[in-house]
């Protein structure tokens, strides 16, 4: 069942002299239970797609066309009083840094228990309840005395997890995660991530997992949407993407990341950067750093279009050539 | 050099300690009878990093690898202990003495946004530490070294004009790179150089790296959280852990037969792209507060081998089957 459908999704920067494109014509959904990793490098606009779901953009940020459906309702243009119903309740978030989401003047529990006051019309003492048990979902120790701690008592990865518990306790429809994990220390990192996907998949929640780390995509992600200079370059399930990648600029990023026991004396890379937003070339926004590119790819943007025989799509004017390495 | 010191090591640590005093204020302390308080960011450090090779430093952040980074390049002096650097001591002298070893030994940092001053360009970044050092007499000497520095890390030589924000954070650490290359150090230590970078430009700079090592005969002490760029770039490794070293050993013999317990748990718990059908049990439990080590071995509250003897005993590193390591299990042959 799809919850979120996002239909060529636009955010612009209109500014004094010019508007900035930062997202550009963005479609995808995701289904209930499944984790939809983002992926792509600073800039992508991969951060500002998952701020347009919750109504985050920060002004003079804005969705300028398109469509984004929660379970069959538009939520594009929700008012603020509107988005505020559907945030927490059936639109949780979860963001990179846990102190700065946390409020820290108010005890774990007066936060929890606000959220599902909120939302949801319990008594004081069932609010209280669930927020513990809550808590005890997401692993923390000794949880009723918990309730009582503030932010800044608790470690990292336990800060982390009262946020999960807190975009969780409504039990939301969808989860955004902006790089929800990479604060954290690497061995807590793992623990944040199976017990995110542990619960969502308990809930049949739909996840948004925006990252740059394609690690954390390859354990988490069920799909992986790769974006590039504000558009979707590659979408597939993540074993595709991962062990056989088809757009370039996929297979680049693969090639980038040091593995394990390689041991080779270089790795792949992509020359060059991602280009500025006031500076995106003409054609495919990738054709300066890619070796394939060709007069085509200097003059037509590429659309994405669906790879034959597979669940994938990919934005390569040589799709079906795939296979130029 | 003097060549009986070829093929031996360029810089040796020798039970090396940084504590950090982070007591309450004076008056404070006499009112509530509280003792002073010390964070031991690093502990009984000892190893050597052999001429030429990359030695490497991975651990969690707060592990102590930064500091120990720091205080080798001489920004922090050790509380104990001695570095030695070329077959002398380096700890105690004075800031004018060093200058003669600082020539030989610089540092990239990590964050190269706020390791670059922004008001200055990037031509006098670059040539600052010549200029200092007094490495070249004649202006236009330096302007050629200079030029030669941008060529080398993959600029170009008119950028030495421009200011530092004019570039990205890829080219910012070249520039960086360009910095610490340009008096002709022997040893470079590199403090997460690549952590602040998109993967992609993380390639590119590890790829520079290694061209520069090998053109340059440069030794490495390499400094990162990241298992796969430690692989990619070491010869041999040092796992830390809570302010000590809990295994030293080459890279193949890390990776391949890892055996402490925290090795082989930063081994299997890293999210890893190649890694993603694997069955993973992550370890329980946090990094403990270096204000508040446990007793004994640091790391027994997480490990699954411990037993009464880690909670009461600090295990030293001992050396075995060529690589050395700080375990009880593993010296009784438990693991």
């Amino acid at each position: 069942m799809t919850v979120l459908s996002i239909e060529r999704l636009r955010i612009e920067f209109p500014l004094r002299r010019q508007v900035l494109v930062a997202v550009d014509d963005i479609s995808l959904e995701i289904n209930a239970g499944e984790i939809l990793g983002i992926v792509g490098e600073s800039g992508a606009g991969k951060s500002l797609t998952g701020a347009s779901l919750i109504g985050l953009l920060e002004p003079p940020g804005q969705v300028s066309s398109g469509q984004i459906r929660l379970n069959g309702r538009d939520i594009t243009n929700l008012t603020q009083r509107e988005l505020r119903k559907i945030r927490g309740k059936q639109i949780g978030a979860i963001f990179q840094d846990p102190l700065t989401s946390l409020n820290p003047l108010l005890t774990i529990g007066r936060q929890l228990t606000e959220t599902l006051n909120a939302h949801l019309k319990l008594q004081q003492s069932e609010a209280k309840e669930r927020a513990i048990d809550m808590l005890r979902e997401v692993g923390i120790p000794a949880p009723e005395q918990r309730m009582s701690s503030y932010p800044h008592e608790l470690s990292g990865g336990m800060r982390q997890r009262v946020v999960i518990a807190l975009a969780l306790c409504c039990n939301p429809e969808l989860i955004v995660a902006d790089e929800p994990t990479t604060a954290l220390d690497v061995s807590v990192q793992a623990q944040i991530i199976l017990l995110l996907k542990k619960l969502c998949l308990k809930q049949g929640t739909a996840v948004m997992l925006v990252t740059h780390d394609l690690g954390v995509i390859a354990e988490a992600a069920d799909r992986v949407a790769v974006m590039y200079s504000g558009r979707l370059v590659e979408i597939g399930p993540v074993g595709d993407i991962v062990e056989n990648p088809i757009h370039p600029y996929t297979k680049g990023l693969m090639g980038s990341i040091p593995v394990i026991g390689a041991h080779k004396h270089r790795l792949a890379g992509i020359e060059g950067a991602m280009p500025r937003l006031d500076d995106r070339p003409h054609g495919c926004a990738f054709h300066p750093r890619c070796s394939h590119a060709t007069e085509l790819c200097r003059s037509q943007q590429p659309k994405l279009t669906a790879i034959e025989s597979s669940e994938r799509k990919s934005a390569c004017h040589y799709n079906d050539e795939g296979k130029f390495r | 050099m003097t060549p009986g010191l070829k093929n031996s090591s360029i810089l040796e640590l020798n039970n090396l300690e940084v504590h950090f005093d982070v007591s309450d204020p004076i008056v404070t302390r006499i009112l509530s009878r509280s003792p002073r308080k010390y964070v031991k960011a690093v502990n009984d450090i000892d190893f050597s990093v052999a001429r030429g090779a990359t030695f490497s430093l991975v651990g969690e952040s707060g592990c102590g690898k930064s500091t120990l980074a720091r205080c080798v390049a001489g920004l922090i002096s050790p509380t104990k202990g001695d570095i030695s650097f070329n077959g002398s001591s380096i700890t105690g002298k004075k800031a004018r003495d060093r200058n003669s070893i600082l020539r030989r030994m610089q540092m990239i940092f990590q964050d190269p946004y706020s390791s670059l001053d922004p008001r200055w360009r990037v031509g006098d970044i670059i040539a600052e530490p010549v200029r200092s050092m007094k490495v070249y007499d004649s202006r236009q000497e330096i302007i050629d070294r200079v030029d030669e520095l941008l060529v080398q890390v993959g600029l170009n030589p008119r950028d030495k004009n421009k200011y530092p924000h004019e570039f990205s954070g890829g080219q910012r650490q070249r520039i960086s790179i360009a910095r610490s290359l340009s008096v002709a150090p022997e040893f470079l230590i590199c403090d997460e150089p690549t952590s602040a970078l998109d993967v992609s430009v993380q390639a590119q700079i590890l790829n520079l790296m290694s061209e520069l090592q090998e053109a340059l005969d440069l030794t490495l002490l390499f400094i990162s959280h990241d298992l796969a760029v430690i692989d990619h770039v070491s010869d041999r490794i040092g796992v830390m852990y809570l302010g000590r070293l809990c295994e030293i050993a080459s890279k193949r013999e890390l990776f391949e037969t890892p055996r402490h317990p925290y090795t082989r748990m930063l081994i299997e718990t890293i999210p890893d792209v190649r890694g993603r059908k694997r069955d993973r049990k992550p370890i329980e439990g946090e990094v403990p507060n270096p204000l508040d080590p446990p007793p004994g071995c640091v790391f027994h509250q997480r490990c699954p081998l411990a037993n009464e003897r880690c909670k009461r005993e600090v295990p030293v590193l001992i050396t075995k089957d060529g690589s050395q390591i700080a375990c009880h299990a593993a010296e009784e042959g438990r693991g």
